[in-house]
């Protein structure tokens, strides 16, 4: 976590009060569940509820399986993959988790499933399975850093080829940073001393 | 008509002399800063790259460092000619989350300016992409008319285009005097205008030659490539989250939901049409509504300092261009631990590979247009 000293804080709020939390609830007797749960008996690590969405976290080395049979299954049927992004978690045992969010047209469901990721582990690409997968995975890997195995393409998407580092990592400062991108693209022959480019917003 | 087709002989492919052509980022008919990198037979195109990034600022970096009230503002910049739509996502979002129940009132004002919205924006994409074609006159009438919602824009929100009063929790702002008045004078006018287009376009020879039958996308492939909004109702999938999972008051309002046949351009063009006098019919039924609860309250009980219970929520809207999606995770704090837009231009530019495979380049302009992005949600 990075620190926030110097935004403010309301009165009579103390920082060391444990914040109240959405109500997660186990979710049990979901048919679909049970069908995943018979067929990939060690693929669902946890199956959740949270805000009426169910959450499922996936083990890592299953998930494009687990992705096709939740496609194909005539009674799943999610056969769109709304969104895929990917979160880094520095203080988690498993730094990296990829998001997806699935959406079945017939049964208009939708289902999250999650996959942890270990510093340097890289995560199945399910490209194969939603052709749609194919520039959201492009921007994870752009923005948080998480490889890709078996993407057919596997490039930065918004930043330059050459860029150095990922941004949406939370070691990644929020104002400027010497990056040997900026200085051979942007004209930038030296950084002075002592000057300011941060940019910082107060 | 041009059919798409390439039939890849081995007298061809030895005969072969592909050119790259480089179109963009500097270039009207890309709607922004868009670069598509072309591999062309002839004039033909037979493989494509897209090269985005340009007008990227970090935006989903930024949120993670600024105060729920403070992101807002960040949102009417990213799809910047329907900014109403991207705030509505927004504060939906955080009011999920956060639990914060927003009056009834707010609530119909809400949707009668996001349904303006969606017509601006369906008019300023109606506008550039007969420009595009060719049809300069189609660009004047669609501006004439636009002028109308801006000028509502201008008297409720005080800005035109980066419109910002809506606030979690219901709405900065009451309807000032006069609203109604000029919201149905602007619904009164639209229909005869929308027929004074389509006189130019339905059965222009130029208008069917360069739209019918180009960039065709099955239901499948639509499916399959993520594609939402009218893009994929013209394909023939019937689907809108103002029906699907209806936010604000859609599950009170009676519409529509208009589907194309043959998902092509022709059929995107119809569709975003018929779009906006259904989001007519939504705005007089509300101005109805909103009668009844006038005056009353527009904004809800909220906590000086927005602090959402830890956890995550995905919310989306049917913004002018498909689905707007937002995964929001919280921490606790007054500050998102991840907050992730799904935009919907972005998703929707992927399937213009699949589209202008085998089309001419020309018919890439075309296709770029009845996509209907906007660079600044595609970047970020």
């Amino acid at each position: 976590m990075e620190e926030k000293k110097d935004k403010p804080t309301p009165k009579g709020a103390s920082a060391t009060k444990a914040p109240p939390t959405l109500p997660i609830v186990e979710l049990t007797g979901d048919p679909i569940l049970n069908r995943l749960r018979a067929r990939f008996p060690t693929a669902v690590l946890e199956a959740v509820t949270v805000l009426g969405m169910p959450t499922l976290t996936i083990a890592r080395e299953q998930i494009v399986d687990v992705c096709r049979f939740l496609r194909d299954d005539e009674e799943a049927q999610f056969d769109f993959l709304t969104d895929l992004t990917a979160r880094h978690i520095p203080e988690a045992e498993k730094p990296f988790q990829v998001i997806y969010h699935l959406y079945s047209f017939p049964r208009n469901v939708r289902w999250r499933l999650k996959v942890n990721l270990a510093e340097g582990e890289a995560c199945p690409s399910v490209v194969s399975v939603w052709s749609a997968a194919n520039w959201m995975e492009r921007e994870a890997y752009d923005l948080v850093g998480v490889r890709f195995e078996g993407h057919p393409d596997l490039r930065r998407l918004l930043l330059p080829e050459d860029w150095e580092g990922h941004p949406l990592r939370k070691d990644y400062p929020l104002e400027f940073r010497y990056n040997r991108w900026c200085e051979k693209h942007l004209n930038m022959i030296a950084f002075r001393e002592g000057t300011e480019y941060s940019g910082r917003f107060e | 008509m041009h059919k798409p087709e390439i039939a890849i002989t081995r007298e061809r492919l030895l005969a072969a002399r592909e050119m790259v052509l480089n179109m963009g980022p500097q270039h009207p008919s890309t709607h922004g800063v868009l670069r598509v990198i072309l591999k062309l037979d002839g004039e033909t195109v037979i493989d494509l790259d897209c090269d985005i990034g340009y007008l990227h600022r970090g935006v989903e970096k930024i949120c993670e460092n600024r105060t729920y009230v403070h992101i807002e503002p960040y949102f009417d910049r990213l799809d910047y000619v329907a900014a109403v739509s991207n705030d509505l996502c927004y504060v939906e979002t955080v009011e999920k989350i956060a639990g914060i129940e927003v009056p009834e009132k707010a609530k119909y004002i809400r949707v009668i300016l996001t349904e303006l919205q969606r017509i601006a924006s369906h008019l300023l994409w109606l506008g550039t992409h007969a420009m595009d074609i060719g049809a300069v006159t189609i660009f004047l009438y669609a501006f004439r008319e636009r002028e109308e919602i801006l000028k509502i824009f201008e008297n409720y929100f005080g800005a035109r285009l980066t419109a910002n009063a809506f606030r979690i929790g219901g709405l900065q702002y009451d309807i000032y005097d006069g609203f109604e008045e000029q919201v149905r004078a602007f619904c009164r006018i639209l229909p005869e205008r929308l027929k004074e287009y389509e006189t130019i376009l339905n059965e222009n020879r130029i208008w069917l030659q360069r739209t019918v039958g180009i960039g065709i996308l099955t239901a499948e492939e639509a499916k399959d490539l993520g594609v939402t909004g009218p893009v994929l109702r013209a394909s023939g999938v019937k689907w809108d989250i103002r029906k699907a999972f209806p936010y604000e008051v859609y599950d009170q309002v009676e519409f529509e939901i208009p589907v194309g046949e043959n998902g092509d351009t022709y059929d995107r063009y119809l569709v975003r049409m018929e779009e906006m006098r259904q989001s007519r019919l939504i705005i007089l039924q509300c101005l109805d509504k909103l009668k009844k609860l006038h005056p009353g309250p527009v904004l809800g009980k909220v906590p000086k300092v927005i602090r959402p219970p830890v956890g995550e929520v995905y919310h989306s809207i049917e913004s002018p261009k498909g689905e707007l999606g937002i995964y929001l995770v919280s921490n606790g704090t007054a500050f998102p631990e991840r907050l992730r837009i799904r935009p919907p231009s972005l998703i929707n530019l992927q399937a213009l590979k699949k589209m202008a495979i085998g089309h001419l380049v020309a018919d890439v302009v075309a296709l770029i247009g009845s996509i209907d992005i906007v660079l600044g949600e595609v970047d970020r």
